[in-house]
């Protein structure tokens, strides 16, 4: 079978994303599914604005955006699980991760229509997936950070998500927790759903990875697999190429670069 | 419970504690979306806003509740808008639209007939004003609110709870809001008899603070401010009667005393435990 017969989850034909006039963000991307692909670079270099921009959460200043054949406007947005960056899933009222999960089964039914035993059935199973079977009835505030996350990536997998972009969930979260992450993405990974993974660093998740999408300065500066990743952007006696081309201040090419294999 | 059954043979305290029930309920089934969402003290900002609507009624001497209420929805719409802009001048724009209701309201009150320009009564509650045409209104708006909130709960908790992840989701999230904070103008409305537009963010606030310190999940949490809004709003109106102090007041002074006593319970307990 050729490439060009695979489904695209995503198409992202030269995107401009910002805030107002301000473009933070720019990308031409074709994500088929199944793919599992890290967004990597330092701060400040587009890879949030870039999946934000995909989801319509920040303004698409030109170029398009489209999920399984639709316009972003038009999208499915049940196929589609978010997982924002969150220090905290909780507000200032408790909330048990099978409220917070449950919340997750609006897009599917529709706001305002009611699907009991669906809901049940689709929240027990995003729950059991991400291993929080034992923890449904607890304050989401009293879980780890670790716990947290996962209760968010369940909450994304509720609806029935066939495409799950998380923003950042390693970040503040224990090596323990990372693991525990990374095993629930890589059963997700198995079963065929699409990862979008914003990542500072690929630890635990490389194994899963199969594509690498590489920002600096608001644009995709590499997109390929893992194993294609130019040697110049490896090496430090290639930092000055890198930088040349690439990385506008070596101290970024550096973090790039070491985040990207530390485990 | 005789002095109970004293303050029933009143019209004018059956009416107030029926408007009390109202609020008591009303107040923190919208409040709990207001808390979850960190704008705790929107009601706060709508009630100024309403000043001046129960002030443009008393100077036109017509339905100053009706005018408040419209004042008040086109003020939460106003200020919904401004916050989506989210610019920087958005919170200065917010406290021109707060003080300038107050203010105005003070303006205009001054202008209205001898004998009308009390608005004290609006401002903090009054149990002999409540009159059996205000029950009418204060019934409809307290059914329209309930029935919203218990509707659109699951809606308003996901966007309450995570504004992005609920735009991720495709649910209109701006409607929603809208809706939110027409629902607050409608129980500031409500509290004008009983509580005053001043004092009614503390009954959509302190109930929702007293009964999350028991509770482990939103749902508990809503039903259980429910019951400490009924509460301490029917006893606070019974309170203020043989007491003779404003109902308002003494409401919001029970229903602190009541989170307060429960925060040393709770605190005492874990204590006692160690």
């Amino acid at each position: 079978m050729s490439a060009s017969v695979v489904t695209p989850a995503v198409v992202v034909r030269e995107a401009r994303f910002g805030y107002g006039s301000h473009e933070a963000a720019r990308a031409d991307l074709r994500i088929d599914a199944g793919d599992v692909v890290a967004v990597l670079g330092p701060n400040g270099s587009g890879k949030s604005t870039l999946v934000k921009g995909m989801l319509g959460l920040v303004d698409v200043l030109g170029g398009t955006v489209e999920w399984f054949g639709r316009p972003l406007q038009e999208a499915d947005r049940s196929m589609i699980g978010y997982v924002p960056q969150r220090q905290s899933a909780a507000g200032p009222i408790p909330v048990t991760v099978d409220e917070l999960v449950r919340s997750g089964r609006l897009a599917p039914n529709g706001w305002w229509r009611r699907s009991p035993d669906a809901d049940r059935r689709a929240v027990d199973a995003a729950i059991e997936v991400v291993g929080l079977a034992d923890q449904r009835r607890r304050p989401v505030n009293r879980l780890s950070g670790g716990q947290q996350r996962r209760a968010l990536v369940a909450r994304g997998l509720a609806g029935g998500a066939r495409v799950l972009i998380l923003d950042e969930p390693l970040a503040g979260v224990d090596a323990a927790s990372q693991a525990a992450l990374a095993d629930t993405l890589r059963v997700l990974a198995d079963a065929g759903t699409t990862i979008v993974i914003v990542l500072h660093e690929l630890g635990p998740i490389q194994p899963l990875v199969t594509r690498v999408v590489a920002m600096n300065s608001g644009s995709v500066v590499f997109d390929g697999p893992l194993a294609a990743v130019p040697r110049a952007l490896l090496h430090d006696d290639h930092a000055d190429d890198a930088h040349g081309g690439v990385f506008e201040d070596p101290g970024d090419f550096e973090l790039f670069r070491r985040g990207l294999f530390r485990r | 419970m005789t002095a109970a059954i004293e303050v029933l043979q009143y019209d004018f305290m059956r009416r107030a504690l029926l408007a009390a029930v109202m609020i008591g309920l009303s107040a923190p089934a919208v409040g709990i979306f207001l808390v979850q969402r960190r704008l705790a003290l929107i009601g706060d900002g709508l009630g100024h806003i309403a000043v001046s609507g129960v002030a443009l009624g008393l100077v036109v001497g017509h339905a100053p509740i009706f005018i408040a209420l419209v004042t008040a929805i086109v003020g939460a719409v106003a200020i919904e808008l401004i916050r989506a802009r989210g610019e920087a001048f958005g919170e200065i724009a917010l406290a021109m639209l707060f003080y300038g209701g107050i203010a105005g309201g003070v303006v205009l009150v001054s202008r209205a007939p001898a004998g009308t320009r009390n608005l004290n009564q609006y401002l903090f509650g009054s149990i002999t004003t409540t009159s059996a045409s205000d029950l009418i209104t204060f019934s409809i708006l307290a059914a329209v609110i309930l029935a919203l909130t218990t509707w659109l709960g699951p809606a308003l908790f996901a966007v309450s709870n995570d504004d992005e992840f609920a735009r991720a989701s495709g649910l209109p999230v701006m409607p929603l809001n809208i809706t939110l904070a027409v629902l607050t103008a409608c129980t500031v409305v409500i509290s004008m008899r009983v509580v005053g537009v001043l004092l009614v963010s503390a009954l959509m606030v302190v109930p929702v603070a007293t009964a999350q310190l028991w509770t482990s999940s939103f749902r508990a949490t809503r039903w259980l401010a429910m019951a400490v809004g009924f509460a301490v709003s029917l006893v606070g109106v019974v309170l203020s009667y043989y007491v003779d102090t404003p109902s308002g007041g003494t409401i919001v002074l029970l229903a602190i005393a009541v989170f307060g006593v429960t925060l040393f319970a709770q605190s005492a307990s874990r204590l006692s435990r160690r």
